[in-house]
Formats: structure tokens, C-alpha cells, sequence
């Protein structure tokens, strides 16, 4: 009897702030789509509501709003960047912040460079600048990256590491000799500052190079700029 | 026909040099400008345009405050109470429009606060 009535005291004060939310949410004017004003996220040790700012007057200002960066280096990027990679938008983030990331079964990487992430973010992502993922860098830098991302080096069977890496790249090898292990590999969605940035891509490329499967990579070709003129909630990292 | 095959060997060597020259002068403009930048002329490429890019709209989310709107809130309270009263008043997006003009309105401090003040003032009785 004691059992159940804490039970019923809990069903009733989660039901009563499930109900405060929706009621939050419902006095939205802007909302994501017709059935979804929010969605919360874990963002490091922070929970965040993602939402649209609801000043209908709002407009974008600043750096997103150039139009004709110089080409080369930030030309347009082309909607599938390679084979198997599937290239998504705002909502399919969204699903794959509730369904993936907050699992923990996927992971959502921002790709540009430290002086681009500390400007803002997008909730519930971690930075891994695209220059990290650089076949060329040392072994043990990609290692540390790559076991974020649940990829670990295979075992050698006899030979070391460091000659499984030299026979994988010297052009003979496919991707079954890649020295890593992708087997447990998480399924990560990356990004960067838009349709004109190469950043994001450079970086699946280079994750793709090393023999990450392409079905298990996303890429929000949107990425930064699109986010905003949605007026979706960023977060500036601490 | 000795004489007529030493004619067209000079001939087309004279064509041949200048034609040379042009086309090893083609080769050098294409190969300085590549079609995709990458290594560290690249990462200068991208660091230059995050200094030139202007900083974000504060649309932060629940994170907290930024330090510009932590500034601009100091010197509201401090110089214009009347005005910061009103500003607490705002919901976040409408902080945030305020924030964003304060972080980008190059006019002198005088003319920067009345601009601010007429937002606040808007933004209250727009309500």
C-alpha cells in the first residue's frame, strides 16, 4: 500500500509537469513543425530546450548573412558528398538528437575549427575540428579521437600497429586490412558552417579514407548558417 | 628540298618558342590556383573569416547569459536604471534583439543609448 501510493504520488507530479511543459510549449507561436514546439538536449552537464526564437520580426545579422565568400576556398558543396553518406536537414538532426544521440548510440560533431565553435554551437554537439580526423597525423592523436567515436585498433595478429597503418596506405590495402576496428563504430552526424564550407566534408572524407563505413555518417549540409535562419537555439561553449 | 625542310624546322621552332612560352605560362596560372585549398592555406583561409565573420545573435538557449548581455545589463543598471527596469521586464528573444544592438551599434555612447532605450521602450509596449 506504501509502495503504490509513492507511485501514484510520482505518476501525478510528472504528469503534472509533463502538463506545465506542453502548456509552455503550446503558448509557442513559432514552433518547429505543426506537432513539435521543442526538443530538449543534453549539452555537457547543461539540459537545453531547442526552439525557434519567436520575434516574428527577428532576422539574421553578422557573418551568415554574406552571400559570395570567395571561391576557392569556401565554394559551394555539393549535396551528396560521397557514396553510402546520407546528407540531412534540420529535422533529421532532431531525429537524430532523439533517437541517436540521446541513446548514446550516435554522436553530433561540429567539424569547424576551435575559433568557429567557440562563437556558437548547436546544442548537444562536441567539437572535433576536421583537421583531426587527418590520416597524416600522428597515430596516437587519431587514436584518442577515433576512440570517441567507439573505433579502436584492431589486433595485429603477429605485426605491429605501426605496420598494419604503413600496409594500409600504401595503396595495396582495402578496407578490410584497415588497421581500425569499426565494428562497434557510433553513427555520427557532422557539420559545419554551411552549404559554402568544405570543413564538414573534408572531415567525412578523411573518416572515410580510414575506412569508417559511409552508412554510419550523416552530414547536415546546412550546417550553421541554415540552423539560424530558422532561428533554432545555438549554444556559445563555456 | 634541303633548303625548304631547313625553312619549316625554322619555322616551327619559331612558332614553337613563343607557343611554348604561353602554354608554360597557362600551366603556371592554373597550377597556383588550385580548385580545392586545402593544407595550411586553407586553415589561414578559415581563420581569417572567423575574425572577419561578426559574432552570433545571442538566440542562445537556457545556457546562460552571454558575456555581452552581462555587460550590456552592468551598464544599463549603472547609467539608464530607469531603462534597465523596463529591459528585465522583456522576455529572452526581445533581451536577445537588444543584446544584438548593442553588440553592433557603432554610434557614440550617446546616441548608442538612446538607441537602446527606444528598442527596450518598443519592445515593452509592443507587448
Amino acid at each position: 500500500m506504501k509502495y503504490t501510493c509513492s507511485a501514484l504520488s510520482a505518476s501525478v507530479v510528472m504528469a503534472i509537469i509533463s502538463l506545465l511543459m506542453s502548456a509552455n510549449t503550446l503558448a509557442l507561436e513559432v514552433r518547429i513543425t505543426q506537432d513539435m514546439a521543442s526538443m530538449p538536449v543534453h549539452h555537457g552537464d547543461d539540459f537545453i530546450n531547442i526552439q525557434r526564437i519567436q520575434d516574428q520580426d527577428n532576422v539574421l545579422t553578422g557573418g551568415y548573412t554574406k552571400t559570395s565568400r570567395k571561391c576557392p576556398p569556401f565554394c559551394i558543396q555539393p549535396l551528396h558528398v560521397a557514396p553510402g553518406v546520407i546528407t540531412v536537414a534540420e529535422l533529421e538532426l532532431l531525429e537524430f538528437i532523439d533517437k541517436k544521440l540521446e541513446m548514446g548510440s550516435g554522436i553530433l560533431i561540429d567539424a569547424r575549427t576551435p575559433a568557429w565553435y567557440q562563437k556558437a554551437t548547436i546544442p548537444g554537439s562536441i567539437n572535433i575540428p576536421f583537421t583531426h580526423f587527418d590520416p597524416e597525423k600522428s597515430v596516437a592523436k587519431l587514436a584518442d579521437v577515433l576512440l570517441k567515436l567507439n573505433v579502436h585498433k584492431k589486433g595485429t595478429g603477429g605485426g605491429s600497429f605501426m605496420d598494419s597503418i604503413r600496409n594500409f596506405f600504401s595503396g595495396d590495402a582495402n578496407a578490410a586490412d584497415s588497421p581500425w576496428d569499426f565494428s562497434q563504430a557510433k553513427e555520427i552526424l557532422l557539420y559545419c558552417n554551411g552549404i559554402w564550407c568544405g570543413q564538414s566534408p573534408h572531415a567525412i572524407k578523411n573518416l572515410l579514407s580510414l575506412g569508417y563505413p559511409p552508412e554510419k555518417i550523416y552530414y547536415y549540409r546546412g550546417g550553421m548558417q541554415a540552423w539560424q535562419s530558422l532561428g533554432l537555439t545555438i549554444v556559445v561553449p563555456k | 628540298m634541303k633548303q625548304h625542310i631547313k625553312q619549316h624546322n625554322i619555322f616551327m621552332c619559331a612558332i614553337k618558342t613563343p607557343f611554348t612560352w604561353v602554354i608554360a605560362s597557362l600551366f603556371f596560372i592554373f597550377a597556383a590556383n588550385p580548385s580545392l585549398a586545402t593544407g595550411d592555406d586553407y586553415l589561414d583561409a578559415l581563420s581569417t573569416e572567423a575574425e572577419a565573420s561578426a559574432h552570433v545573435p545571442s538566440n542562445t538557449g537556457n545556457a546562460g547569459p552571454s558575456k555581452e548581455q552581462v555587460a550590456l545589463e552592468k551598464l544599463l543598471e549603472k547609467e539608464k536604471p530607469t531603462t534597465f527596469k523596463y529591459y528585465k521586464k522583456l522576455n529572452r528573444w526581445d533581451k536577445a534583439t537588444v543584446v544584438e544592438l548593442y553588440r553592433t551599434d557603432n554610434a557614440d555612447t550617446p546616441a548608442k543609448f538612446d538607441h537602446l532605450r527606444k528598442k527596450v521602450l518598443d519592445l515593452y509596449f509592443k507587448r
